[in-house]
C-alpha cells in the first residue's frame, strides 16, 4: 500500500536524522530475524530456502547438467510470483546474481574431462517479497551453493585418445560427492538504502520507498568487489553524498561478513 | 543395464511398497502465516508441492494473471466467491532441469481443474464479491503432480478457515498387468496407464478423474475402486494432521 | 465460458423444469446423440466436414517434408491446431486462448497425439534428416454444443482419409534427397492410423440443485409457494438417483450443466482419455457406466466413419477398371442395419 505524504515526510525524516531511528528500532546494520535451511530438495545438488520476518521468501536449487564445454558455466534465473516473466526486476536480479557467481566461481571446480563439464544452474523461486527481494535471494543463493554437491567421476582423466567413450561416469554412492564449494565462498550481494548521511542494511519496503537511493555491494572473498547504484523507489532523484557511499561500503563489509559466517554455520548445522 | 523391475512375482514394487501401500506422506499446514491466509507443505513421497492461498479478499485485477487467465472477465461475482489458481513448476523439480514457459497448456489446464474442483467444494456462496487465490509452487516432482497439488490446495484453504463441504482428496492408481497399484510414482507412471481421481471426503462422490493413457475398459473399474480407496486413506492422514495441528494451538493458547 | 452467452432465467428454469421430467428441448432422450453426418471432400483427400446437429466442423489434414526433433531421430511430427475463430460463435475472441478452448485443445491433444491414434514413426524418412509434418487444421465452423467431441471425431475421420504423397529417396550417403511424388505420378499412400478414438462428452445436471433453484424461482414469480411442496421434492430427491446423466449436450444444456466428463475410446474397448475436472462431484458408478457406454457409442460411430470413407472411396473410383475389379469391393454394402441406425438415431 502506497504510503501518504505525511508518513513518507515523518519517515525520511527520521531516517535521516542523527542518530537515525527506523520504525521497527533496529540499528542501522542489524538485520531482520529470518529463518533459513539449506539441503531441503534431495533431488537438487543444492538447496536453500530463506524466509524473513515480514512474510518474503525465496527457494532456491541448484542443478549441475553434464554439457559440452564452452558454453555459459553458469545460469541464474529466479521467478517472481506475481510478476510476469522479463520483468525489469526479474532481469535485474538475474544479471547481476549471474555475474556475480561467474566472476568469483574458480573454473576448475567445474570441469569435468577435456570435453565436459558441469553447467550451474541455479532457479530461485520468490514466493513473496515485501522489501527489496536482492538480499534475500542472493543469501539463499549463497546457502544453497554452499550445500551443493557434486558426484565423483569414475572413469579416467581422459586424454583426447579415448574421446569415443562419449558421457563420462559418476560414482553413484552420494555419499562420496564433493562439495563444490570446497575452498573457496561464493559471492554475496547486498543491498543497503542511503538516506541523508546515514546507511541502512536490510531496508524494508517502506524505508526504501523514502529512501534516496540503493547502493549495493557484491562480496566476495573478505572483500567488496563490486559496487553499483540501485533505484529503490520509484522517482528517478537519485543523488548521494560521496560520504555515505563510503558509510555504506563501511557498513556492508561488515555485515557481509557477518552474514557470511551465519549462514556458514546453518551449513554446518545441517 | 537391466531395467528396475516394476512389480516383481513376490508382490514388491520398485520402492519396496505393496500394491496397496501410499508413499510417506509429510504434510503441515500453516507454514507461512506471514505471507499468506492459509498455508500447506505436502510432501507424498518424493513429490513435494507447497500451497498459499490468499483470501478471500477483494478481487484485484492483478492477481488474476500469472498461471491461469481464467478470472479476467469475471472479477467480481455477484453470488459467488472468484477462485484463481496460479501455478509455478520450479525449474528444479524434475531429475533433468527443465524450464517451463508461464503459459504452458499443460499447467494451465492443472490450474483450470483445481479451480474447478474448489469452485464446488468450497461454499462460495457465502463470500460473494471476493476473490481466493491459490498459489502452488511445485518443488520436487516424483510422480502424481496433480494429485500433491490438489491435497496441499485442500490442506491450505482449511487452514486458510474457508467454509468448505469437505476435504479433497485426491490419488493416483495404476494398472500394471492385471495388478492395480496405488499411488505411483514417476518411474511407474512412465511405465503403466493410471488414472488420477478426487474424491469429496470419504463418500464415493467424485469431483475428478483424469486418465491421460491408453487402457482397457475392463481395467477401469479395478483401477477406480483402489484409487478412491487412497482418496478416502488420505483424507484420514490429512484430517489427523489438521487435527493435531488444532490441537497444538490450542494448548499454545491455553498456556 | 463468455458472459453473453448466458441463457436468461426463463430458458434456465424451462430447460431444468423438462429435465426433471426426463425431456430435453429437442426431444432426444437422454443417452441419445444428435445426428451425426460425415461428408468428405470430393476433390482433396483429408478433408472432412461434420455436422453434429447444428454444430459443424471442418478439419484439414495437411503433409509436408521437414527435420525432425533432435530428441526424437525416428519421429515424425503431428501437431493438430484448434484455434476457435470467432465464426463458431461471437463470445470466442480471436487470438486469446479462452477457459473452453484450452480444455478442448487439451482433450484433443490427448484423445488422438497422446493416445498414439496416428504412428509418427511410420512418419519418418530419414532418421534425424527428414520426417514428416502432418499438420491437422480444426476449424469450428457453427457452435450448438459439442465442438469437443464433434473436433475430435473430426481429426479422426480426416486421420482416416488423408493420403500423403509418395516419396522415394534418391542418391546415397550424404547425397541422398528426397523426392516427393505429385499424385498424377504417383498413388498418394494412406497414413498409418493405429486406432480411431472417440470422444463423447456426457453432462451432469443435479437434479436436486436444479429442483431447489426451481422452487426458488417460482416462488419469487408466486408469491405463495406451500410449504408442503418443499417438503415433498426433499424427500422425493433423497436417494442415491439425483445426478441426470446426458449425451451429448446442446449449446442451451452446456451452458446450463453443472458439470461434466469427456471420455475417448475406441472400437477396441479401450480408454484413452478421461477428463472429468472438477464441477460437480458424481457417484463413482455413474463415471464408471458412463465409461462403458462411451465404448458402445465409440463403436457406432467408427462403423459410421468406415462405412462413409468405403462411400466415399467407391465414389473416388467411379470407372476406375482396376478398383472396380479388386475382390474387398464384395463386402462392401454386408452392414446395411448400421447407417440405417445412425440416421435414426
Amino acid at each position: 500500500m502506497p504510503l501518504s505524504i505525511a508518513e513518507e515526510n515523518y519517515l525520511s525524516t527520521s531516517l535521516s536524522q542523527k542518530p537515525p531511528c527506523r520504525p521497527d528500532g533496529r540499528d542501522p546494520h542489524t538485520f531482520r530475524p529470518l529463518d533459513a535451511a539449506a539441503g531441503i530438495l534431495p533431488a537438487t545438488n543444492g538447496s536453500a530456502r530463506i524466509r524473513l520476518c515480514d512474510g518474503g521468501e525465496c527457494i532456491v536449487g541448484v542443478k549441475a547438467e553434464v554439457e559440452v564445454c564452452g558454453g555459459k558455466p553458469v545460469e541464474v534465473q529466479c521467478d517472481i510470483a506475481g510478476q510476469l516473466n522479463n520483468s525489469p526486476l526479474q532481469s535485474f536480479l538475474c544479471t547481476t546474481l549471474e555475474s556475480a557467481v561467474r566472476n568469483a566461481l574458480p573454473p576448475s571446480h567445474l570441469s569435468i574431462s577435456n570435453k565436459y563439464t558441469y553447467k550451474l544452474y541455479i532457479d530461485g523461486i520468490i514466493l513473496d517479497h515485501v522489501s527489496h527481494p536482492l538480499t534475500l535471494l542472493s543469501m539463499t543463493i549463497f546457502l544453497a551453493l554452499l550445500n551443493t554437491r557434486l558426484p565423483t567421476l569414475i572413469t579416467e582423466d581422459n586424454t583426447d585418445e579415448n574421446d569415443e567413450i562419449g558421457l563420462p561416469q559418476f560414482e553413484s554412492d552420494w555419499q562420496q560427492s564433493r562439495l563444490l564449494c570446497d575452498d573457496w565462498l561464493p559471492p554475496l550481494v547486498q543491498l543497503a538504502v542511503v538516506a541523508g548521511r546515514n546507511v541502512f542494511v536490510d531496508p524494508t519496503g517502506e524505508e526504501a520507498a523514502v529512501s534516496d537511493g540503493g547502493i549495493l555491494a557484491i562480496w566476495h572473498q573478505s572483500k567488496v568487489v563490486g559496487l553499483r547504484t540501485v533505484n529503490t523507489r520509484d522517482s528517478s532523484r537519485q543523488v548521494f553524498n560521496v560520504k555515505s557511499v563510503a558509510t555504506a561500503v563501511d557498513v556492508l563489509t561488515q555485515t557481509s561478513r557477518e552474514v557470511e559466517n551465519a549462514l556458514r554455520k546453518v551449513v554446518a548445522s545441517t | 543395464m537391466s531395467r528396475p523391475e516394476i512389480y516383481s512375482p513376490e508382490g514388491l514394487r520398485i520402492d519396496g511398497r505393496r500394491w496397496n501401500e501410499v508413499r510417506h506422506i509429510k504434510c503441515a499446514i500453516n507454514t507461512h502465516p506471514a505471507s499468506s491466509d492459509g498455508s500447506s507443505i505436502i510432501e507424498q513421497g518424493n513429490t513435494k508441492v507447497m500451497c498459499n492461498v490468499v483470501g478471500p479478499a477483494e478481487p484485484t485485477s492483478s492477481s488474476g494473471g500469472g498461471g491461469a487467465k481464467s478470472n479476467t472477465n469475471s472479477f467480481a461475482n455477484e453470488n459467488k466467491v472468484t477462485l484463481s489458481v496460479k501455478a509455478t513448476v520450479a525449474p528444479f523439480s524434475t531429475i533433468d532441469r527443465r524450464k517451463r514457459s508461464g503459459n504452458d497448456s499443460r499447467i494451465q489446464e492443472m490450474c483450470l481443474t483445481i479451480q474447478h474442483i474448489f469452485e464446488e467444494a468450497v461454499m462460495g456462496h457465502l463470500q460473494p464479491r471476493s476473490q481466493i487465490v491459490i498459489s502452488l509452487y511445485i518443488l520436487a516432482q516424483d510422480g502424481g503432480m496433480l494429485q500433491a497439488c490438489i491435497n496441499a490446495a485442500s490442506l491450505a484453504l482449511i487452514d486458510a478457515g474457508i467454509p468448505m463441504y469437505d476435504y479433497v482428496c485426491a490419488c493416483t492408481a495404476g494398472m500394471h498387468d492385471t495388478e492395480v497399484l496405488l499411488d505411483l510414482n514417476r518411474l511407474e507412471e512412465n511405465d503403466m496407464p493410471f488414472l488420477t481421481m478426487a474424491t469429496l471426503g470419504a463418500t464415493r462422490k467424485v469431483s475428478l478423474m483424469q486418465l491421460e493413457t491408453r487402457v482397457g475398459v475392463d481395467k477401469l473399474e479395478p483401477m477406480m475402486a483402489a484409487a478412491m480407496s487412497g482418496c478416502h486413506y488420505l483424507r484420514q492422514i490429512m484430517d489427523a494432521q489438521v487435527r493435531k495441528h488444532g490441537k497444538n494451538r490450542l494448548a499454545r493458547v491455553g498456556a | 465460458m463468455a458472459r453473453d452467452l448466458k441463457p436468461t432465467l426463463i430458458e434456465n428454469t424451462f430447460v431444468l423444469k423438462a429435465l426433471t421430467e426426463n425431456v430435453r428441448l429437442d426431444n432426444r432422450s437422454f443417452s441419445q446423440m444428435r445426428n451425426l453426418d460425415i461428408s468428405f471432400s470430393s476433390t482433396e483427400y483429408g478433408a472432412v466436414d461434420v455436422h453434429l446437429g447444428r454444430t459443424r466442423v471442418i478439419v484439414r489434414i495437411s503433409a509436408e517434408v521437414t527435420q525432425p526433433r533432435s530428441d526424437r531421430p525416428y519421429d515424425g511430427l503431428f501437431v493438430i491446431s484448434t484455434e476457435i475463430s470467432p465464426m463458431a460463435a461471437p463470445t470466442f475472441e480471436a487470438g486469446r486462448k479462452s477457459e473452453e478452448e484450452l480444455v478442448i485443445s487439451r482433450i484433443i491433444e490427448k484423445s488422438i497425439r497422446q493416445s498414439q491414434a496416428l504412428d509418427t514413426e511410420s512418419l519418418c524418412i530419414l532418421a534425424g534428416e527428414k520426417c514428416w509434418l502432418v499438420r491437422a487444421d480444426v476449424h469450428f465452423l457453427d457452435h450448438d454444443g459439442g465442438l469437443l467431441d464433434a473436433g475430435c471425431l473430426a481429426v479422426s475421420a480426416a486421420l482416416l482419409h488423408y493420403r500423403r504423397p509418395e516419396i522415394s529417396i534418391v542418391g546415397s550417403g550424404d547425397a541422398r534427397q528426397v523426392v516427393v511424388h505429385p499424385p498424377t505420378e504417383k498413388v498418394p499412400v494412406p497414413l498409418s492410423v493405429l486406432h480411431v478414438p472417440v470422444c463423447v462428452t456426457f453432462s451432469f445436471f443435479n437434479m436436486k440443485l436444479a429442483q431447489s433453484s426451481l422452487t426458488a424461482a417460482t416462488s419469487t414469480t408466486a408469491a405463495t409457494t406451500p410449504a408442503k411442496e418443499n417438503d415433498e421434492i426433499d424427500m422425493d430427491t433423497d436417494d442415491t438417483d439425483e445426478t441426470a446423466v446426458l449425451v451429448d449436450a446442446s449449446l442451451q444444456e452446456e451452458l446450463l450443466r453443472h458439470g461434466f466428463m469427456s471420455v475417448t475410446s475406441n472400437i477396441n474397448k479401450e480408454i484413452c482419455q478421461i477428463y472429468k475436472a472438477g464441477q460437480l462431484a458424481v457417484e463413482i458408478e455413474t463415471l464408471l457406466s458412463c465409461s462403458e457406454a462411451a465404448t458402445a457409442v465409440a463403436e457406432k460411430v467408427t462403423k459410421l466413419i468406415r462405412r462413409r470413407l468405403k462411400e466415399d472411396e467407391v465414389a473416388r473410383n467411379v470407372g476406375n477398371v482396376l478398383e472396380e475389379a479388386r475382390a474387398e469391393n464384395d463386402r462392401l454394402v454386408a452392414d446395411e442395419g448400421v447407417i440405417q441406425d445412425m440416421n435414426n438415431d
